[in-house]
């Protein structure tokens, strides 16, 4: 299974670089719409919320580990904050910048 | 060139849909060659350093929390709490070249050993109160033989993950760094960094650092 997606994954990395060469090469990618940083924390935010959903099935998949010390309950909560760490921080980068377009 | 602002930066979307999988794919990858040669290293924040330093610190924590989700279902769910690691590692690589780190040599080496520091400050909490100490990886060997010695956990744990990643991030920053003289111009022109040192010197210091790290290893488990 490993070998298989990461035989996939340098088929994505060798078809997304000569996407981005014809894409700057062509000007494509000039013409496009344009994202900033305040899109970037938006996706991170999304992404974390992912996390978090699964993070229940971890903790359960965890516990059965013969060398995690610990049980279901904490490792939930010990994973639920570090994520919240990184929340705590993408929110107050978006508060610190609210405000402020992107590109100004 | 001044300092460039993550706020300022617009990056075109077809940048960021071709790249972001891209470092995914790179990540992965890297974490599939340290798992089968059972490196002691991580080579999993690659694609991270490369999308940070390129597009942004913010764009970085999307593209190594999908690493970690993605290897989360690969090689189980222990990375996922490590996903924070790979954030935090995100944003330090991005923010640190914003800020001048990445304008010369010296500066960029000291930026990696910044991300391996930060990254391992973000580890040791996931590490003792998640895991209980250990996850499985090369390293548990060292925090064994430390624990052995009479450290305590806290401690013990962040040893040897400082060494272990101090390793891993050097590496991977100068890997990233030859990534990104390969990419478009049009995606790397507002970058003020370092040009990517000849490939010789870079597997000089990867030896070096390799040997670091098997010395490390030899002196803690004989110890």
């Amino acid at each position: 299974m490993q070998i298989v997606l990461t035989i996939i994954s340098v088929i994505v990395i060798i078809i997304s670089f000569l996407y981005m060469r014809k894409a700057a090469a062509s000007g494509a990618a000039e013409n496009s719409k344009t994202v900033g940083f305040v899109d970037a924390v938006g996706w991170g935010i999304m992404s974390l919320g992912v996390i978090m959903l699964f993070m229940p099935w971890a903790a359960g998949a965890l516990e059965k580990l013969t060398w995690v010390k610990g049980d279901q309950f904490g490792i939930l909560m010990s994973g639920s904050y570090v994520i919240g760490v990184l929340v705590f921080i993408s929110g107050l980068a978006l508060a610190l910048t609210s405000g402020q377009e992107d590109g100004e | 060139m001044t300092a460039i602002s993550f706020k300022t930066y617009n990056v075109p979307t077809t940048f960021v849909y071709a790249l972001i999988p891209a470092a995914v794919a790179l990540n992965v990858v890297g974490s599939f060659i340290n798992h089968t040669l059972k490196l002691p290293m991580f080579l999993d924040m690659i694609g991270t350093a490369v999308v940070a330093i390129t597009i942004g610190p913010w764009w970085g924590v999307l593209a190594g929390i999908m690493t970690n989700t993605t290897l989360g279902f690969l090689t189980g769910p222990i990375s996922l709490p490590f996903a924070a690691c790979n954030a935090i590692g995100a944003l330090v690589w991005g923010y640190g070249v914003r800020w001048g780190f990445g304008k010369t040599f010296t500066r960029f080496f000291l930026l990696s050993l910044l991300v391996a520091l930060a990254v391992t400050l973000m580890a040791v909490p996931i590490y003792v109160f998640v895991f209980g100490g250990a996850t499985g990886h090369f390293s548990d060997v060292m925090t064994a033989s430390l624990l052995g010695m009479g450290q305590r956990l806290g401690v013990a744990v962040f040893s040897s993950n400082i060494i272990v990643s101090l390793a891993d991030k050097i590496i991977s920053s100068f890997i990233a760094l030859a990534v990104i003289e390969a990419l478009p111009p049009a995606l790397t022109a507002h970058l003020d960094i370092v040009k990517a040192p000849k490939l010789q010197l870079v597997l000089w210091i990867a030896l070096a650092t390799v040997l670091s790290v098997g010395i490390a290893i030899f002196v803690t488990t004989a110890g």
